[in-house]
């Protein structure tokens, strides 16, 4: 086999996967140095390998094990759960596995108001992601978990051991000081007493803007006669923009914690409630 | 289980959705768990991307978020930003435009060094399909990097 000027593309993405091998990586590698602009572009198509984010991971790797002695019915939890909590889950289990196997899906309002379930199931992705609770979707102040009658999902409902209490405890971890900051229109107003908390979020999150002070640094001279530092949307956008962010996330967190508060928390498949965990 | 990782990973990013893409990897387990006699140990981790890769283009088909059928990438309009410019970022970006089993191969062979017969075994595409669907997206992805650079 030649690899000529007129073949050589095909190769070349063999090569970069790996699948060439002998005599063809041997040619491959002579054909590169005989051809820089082929390298070149050899180096570019390299560019195009994407690296795994190792920080994303499975969480739950738990509920992956099996103890071989027990029935595949029940996971080998590692965690310490009350007898009461037990109790529930044997119930929750004998309920869901006694049913016939049909995929009973959002157990609210079904497909009549899907844009309301799916904007809800957005908003709860991230209390999900905090607690690892399957929560999947909620109609008004209710939050309805469980929503395939599958072994895996009634498995990785560990609401149980998971009631509302401890959601709300994982939400107050979350918890950020909400600094006296006043975001009004096109100007934001930091008080000098909260200057620290800016110049802390900023060094953690935003540490060029530190090095970088150049367009927007809180030390300019865009102070009121009482210390504090007025931000302009136009005139320091990135600034503008981060510490907006923070205010917003900082309202969004509260909101959502007095939300739960009020919340009933159902288990239900299809219309049919199975349990109300709301006294525990 | 650190197998868990890499399939939840690739699952993740083709699914978009975090619950979805952790019952697929429970579900895959649960059936390797099922089927532990008949897999031999070395092949452990491209069954469970097998059974996870199957579970999850169930799911996508139900969902309706692909069409499996073959079709030009989209131009990226207004999405590549110059201020946005960074290789991952233009990379993550550049990936969406692809259609998804386009996708999905060049996820298998970058994020877990899959090999072509090993994609086809998992996709249950032949070899010459996988490696004409890389050739594609490899090609796209330089073409959409070329054009990045150029414009800064």
């Amino acid at each position: 086999m030649n690899i000529t000027k007129n073949n050589y593309e095909e190769f070349l993405i063999d090569h970069l996967h790996g699948e060439l091998n002998g005599n063809l990586l041997k040619e491959m590698e002579l054909f590169l140095q005989n051809n820089p602009s082929v390298k070149e572009e050899f180096e570019l198509l390299q560019k195009t390998i994407l690296v795994p984010d190792e920080k994303i991971i499975f969480q739950n790797k738990d509920l992956l094990l099996k103890n071989e002695k027990s029935t595949p019915l029940f996971i080998t939890y590692k965690r310490p759960i009350s007898i009461a909590a037990s109790i529930v889950g044997i119930v929750f289990a004998t309920y869901f596995f006694t049913q016939k196997s049909e995929d009973t899906t959002i157990a609210v309002n079904e497909n009549k108001k899907i844009d309301t379930v799916q904007t809800i199931v957005k908003m709860n992705d991230s209390i999900a992601s905090t607690t690892n609770l399957p929560i999947t979707a909620t109609q008004k102040n209710t939050i309805v978990v469980v929503k395939k009658q599958t072994k895996t999902n009634i498995k990785s409902s560990n609401i149980y051991h998971q009631p509302k209490k401890k959601l709300i405890e994982k939400l107050e971890q979350k918890n950020i000081p909400q600094p006296e900051i006043v975001v009004e229109n096109k100007e934001i107003i930091i008080p000098q007493k909260e200057t620290p908390f800016i110049e802390n979020k900023l060094k953690e999150e935003m540490p060029t803007i530190i090095e970088n002070k150049k367009d927007e640094a809180l030390v300019a001279n865009n102070t009121t006669s009482k210390g504090a530092i007025v931000l302009n949307e136009k005139k320091q956008p990135r600034l503008f923009q981060f510490i907006n962010g923070i205010m917003r996330t900082s309202q969004k967190i509260q909101q959502k914690k007095e939300q739960l508060a009020n919340t009933e928390i159902l288990v239900m498949v299809g219309n049919k409630k199975i349990i109300n965990l709301n006294q525990n | 289980m650190d197998y868990s990782d890499d399939l939840y990973r690739f699952v993740l990013k083709n699914i978009k959705n975090i619950d979805d893409a952790k019952d697929i990897v429970q579900n895959a387990f649960e059936v390797l768990w099922n089927n532990k006699g008949a897999v031999e140990a070395d092949k452990v981790k491209s069954y469970l991307f097998t059974v996870g890769y199957r579970k999850m283009i169930d799911e996508l088909r139900k969902k309706k978020r692909i069409t499996l059928k073959e079709e030009m990438p989209e131009s990226l309009g207004g999405s590549l930003e110059t201020k946005d410019f960074d290789l991952k970022k233009t990379l993550n970006k550049a990936l969406e435009t692809l259609p998804e089993i386009q996708k999905q191969l060049v996820l298998l062979k970058d994020y877990d060094g899959y090999s072509y017969d090993e994609m086809a075994e998992i996709t249950g595409l032949n070899e010459s399909q996988v490696k004409v669907y890389l050739f594609r997206a490899r090609t796209s992805l330089k073409k959409i990097l070329i054009s990045v650079e150029t414009t800064i």
